[in-house]
């Protein structure tokens, strides 16, 4: 019975066909978990909002870029700098956050006076950020506000100013998915092609799906300058708004998250004839693997074989060092999609651990199949995963550290198992060679810390 | 207090039917308040002589939350105390929000005093929305009278105003208390409304002859009632506020299928 009924899910049966443990023999044609469709009543879901998909994870990462969020304003907080994700540009884009503010009476008689208002109001505020990106929210989606109109008026009004909208209510898909898609496709469609950009190397890319989590940008931008590739824009780490204008002039799109980005790279191919190479970015072997595809695309092959022997002579006896400490754990991976395939077997090749659960909030099929292709027999996999089942997987599989966010990692805590931010890492940048050992060695802290071993003991009971 | 819901199709005559028959009530003597539930807010025009007063929610927007009663309720003829609703521009914002805002304001500021007989709501148009359904909601009206005439689309409208009551009858314990005929001289049309009603498992509760008074009447912003009281349509009007004042009848409509609707009107000869 690969598919699997958890206890916690004996009041909600159809949870089954979201629960999959993988069986010796088998593979994706067999079995898969149900994924990227509704969140079935009574499990208390852990995935965000169409609109928070937009905001949070693509648009809000740009560090030039004015945020006005059309909504109560509780849509602006809840979207703020929960990820963390610096810029080279003094933080601007973590720094501050924009909200209409919706109130009662903006609701009933149209808030387009006010938003236009707040967006005239942003932009005396920062005189020298002259881009802006709008969303409409649940509330304000419903009443039709018309928020192109307003950006026209506003671009026509100042006239140095470019605006992008990002229609994408809360409810406009299953979960946060949905707001990626609609980014990507309105972001190729209305703004790449309107920005000519300065080449100055024959060897273009455009890297897609990294947001700079904790300075991941940083790093695969030292890579690309180390190896002659222009990077022509950064979707969206680190990124500016007019260089995502200008991506049709890449040569190369290298393609780490498919799920929040993958639309833009395959659009791009379509209407630009702009090859998309998927990388991996994370773990130490796949980042080898991953330089050496630029490399051969380039046929810049001795250059970036430099780059990964002098990367891997520093770095690799760094992690070397905490192979044995972490040799044999087992780590859960519960974050929102792509990351599980892009960690299960880097952890297992480069640190010899066992990744026993994965659950995923917004991953689609393809995630799945990538992930089961990539995972171990035996490891439960798990589609839109609630915290009931989370503790219920704890005790099946007994993990040594779960990578997850600070929600359900604050409640493992409890049971005495360290977490680590999978979303937003504890101590990043997690990509690249250093990025492994950053990680090896959070896992390492959390894993081997006494906090743990001592939390343990009932002092109750005296022996303190 | 009775609190009585006024719905049918946009242009039928709710607001004239409405007003001609609570100044009906106001003459037997009953308090009454006549709120419009209408963003062009010319429910009460009739009774206050002009389109008189600020609406809840121009006050709300201009003023704030902190408003006083006074500046949102007029009395008008025969003591008839009149509130609108009022809303947004056409084609901008949520008229139905608006509705829901704007009743609840009215409860915050104490508009439902004891001493009133009477709540009624003149409802715009159709059951559109969920904001549209408000007056009909727990704790608000719990008698409604659809106005419709012989016409097809006027029953169509009561017709799914029937399924809208249908839904909060047992939640908000609203019942249907008639079918009121705003007559258009359409062939035949006593007889149909009368169908219809049956079918529906209610009762034409009056059928209102068509008479010019009532656009003489409009035209200087006044009732039938005050404007010619001697009429024969000021008693139609009287007729049906002693009716409704004195009505038993208050059902669960039975909404037809459509089907069925159009077999009615067939039969009375208007799709032939």
């Amino acid at each position: 019975m690969p598919m699997a009924l958890l206890e916690a899910d004996v009041k909600i049966p159809e949870r089954k066909k979201h629960v999959y443990i993988k069986q010796p023999g088998e593979d994706t044609k067999q079995y898969l978990p149900a994924s990227n469709i509704t969140t079935i009543p009574g499990s208390l879901s852990e995935r965000g909002c169409s609109y928070c998909g937009a905001k949070l994870v693509i648009g809000g990462v740009l560090k030039d870029t004015i945020q006005i969020i059309h909504g109560p304003v509780g849509c602006s907080y809840n979207t703020w700098h929960t990820k963390r994700y610096p810029s080279d540009a003094d933080n601007f884009q973590i720094k501050y956050a924009w909200s209409t503010d919706m109130k009662e009476s903006n609701v009933v008689f149209g808030g387009e006076a006010r938003l236009k208002k707040s967006m005239l109001e942003a932009f005396a505020a920062f005189p020298d950020k002259r881009r802006m990106m709008v969303y409409t929210t649940c509330a304000t989606a419903l009443i039709g506000d018309d928020i192109k109109a307003v950006a026209k008026e506003v671009q026509d009004e100042l006239g140095d100013v470019d605006i992008f909208c990002v229609e994408c209510p809360g409810f406009a898909g299953v979960s946060q998915s949905k707001g990626h898609h609609v980014f990507n496709i309105d972001w190729v469609n209305q703004k790449v092609g309107t920005v000519e950009p300065d080449i100055t190397s024959d060897f273009t890319i455009n890297i897609i799906g990294d947001y700079n989590i904790q300075g991941d940008a940083y790093v695969l931008q030292r890579y690309m300058d180390e190896i002659g590739v222009q990077v022509i824009a950064h979707f969206t780490g680190n990124g500016t708004y007019d260089a995502c204008r200008s991506m049709h002039r890449a040569k190369l799109s290298i393609t780490n998250c498919a799920r929040s980005a993958g639309y833009i790279a395959n659009e791009l191919q379509k209407q630009y004839g702009i090859p998309r190479m998927d990388v991996d970015t994370w773990g130490f072997d796949y980042v080898k693997e991953s330089l050496r595809k630029i490399g051969a695309f380039f046929n810049i092959e001795d250059r970036v074989e430099a780059l990964i022997e002098r990367e891997v002579a520093v770095h690799g006896p760094r992690l070397d060092g905490f192979k044995a400490g972490l040799a044999g754990k087992k780590v859960a991976i519960w974050t929102g999609g792509p990351r599980l395939w892009h960690w299960t077997k880097a952890l297992e090749d480069d640190l010899g651990m066992e990744v026993v659960a994965m659950a995923s909030k917004f991953g689609h099929q393809e995630d799945f199949e990538k992930v089961i292709a990539r995972g171990r027999v035996g490891t439960v996999y798990i589609d839109d995963g609630n915290e009931l089942e989370f503790f219920e997987v704890i005790d099946m599989v007994k993990p040594d550290v779960i990578f997850t966010g600070p929600r359900v990692g604050e409640l493992v805590k409890k049971v005495h198992i360290p977490y680590i931010n999978g979303h937003a890492y504890h101590n990043g940048p997690y990509m690249g060679f250093e990025g492994a050992v950053n990680m090896a060695r959070d896992m390492s802290n959390a894993i081997h810390s006494n906090l743990f071993k001592l939390a343990k003991r009932d002092i109750s009971k005296g022996g303190f | 207090m009775r609190q009585v819901a006024i719905y049918g199709k946009g242009g039928i005559g709710k607001s004239t039917t409405t007003q001609n028959l609570t100044s009906g009530l106001a003459e037997l003597g009953k308090q009454v308040m006549v709120v419009g539930c209408d963003p062009k807010a010319d429910s009460t025009r009739l009774i206050l002589g002009g389109l008189a007063q600020k609406s809840v929610l121009a006050t709300l927007r201009d003023e704030g939350e902190d408003i006083e009663l006074d500046s949102i309720l007029r009395e008008g003829f025969g003591g008839i105390r009149c509130v609108e609703s009022g809303g947004p521009e056409p084609g901008v914002g949520c008229a139905g929000r608006g509705i829901i805002t704007s009743i609840e304001m009215l409860e915050k500021l104490g508009a439902y005093t004891e001493d009133l007989d009477y709540v009624f709501y003149d409802v715009l148009g159709d059951v559109v929305c969920g904001g549209f359904a408000m007056p009909i909601r727990e704790g608000k009206a719990r008698e409604i009278y659809i106005v419709c005439s012989g016409e097809m689309m006027a029953l169509y409208a009561a017709n799914n105003i029937c399924k809208g009551i249908k839904k909060y009858a047992n939640s908000g314990g609203v019942r249907l208390g008639g079918l009121i005929c705003n007559s258009r001289n359409v062939d035949g049309e006593a007889d149909l409304v009368q169908a219809v009603a049956e079918e529906i498992g209610t009762q034409l509760i009056h059928f209102v002859p068509r008479d010019n008074v009532v656009q003489r009447a409009e035209i200087n912003k006044q009732t039938v009632i005050q404007y010619e009281p001697g009429a024969g349509q000021a008693d139609e009007y009287r007729t049906l506020a002693n009716k409704i004042d004195g009505n038993d009848m208050f059902i669960i409509p039975k909404p037809m299928a459509q089907d069925k609707l159009e077999a009615l009107l067939m039969e009375h000869g208007l799709m032939s």
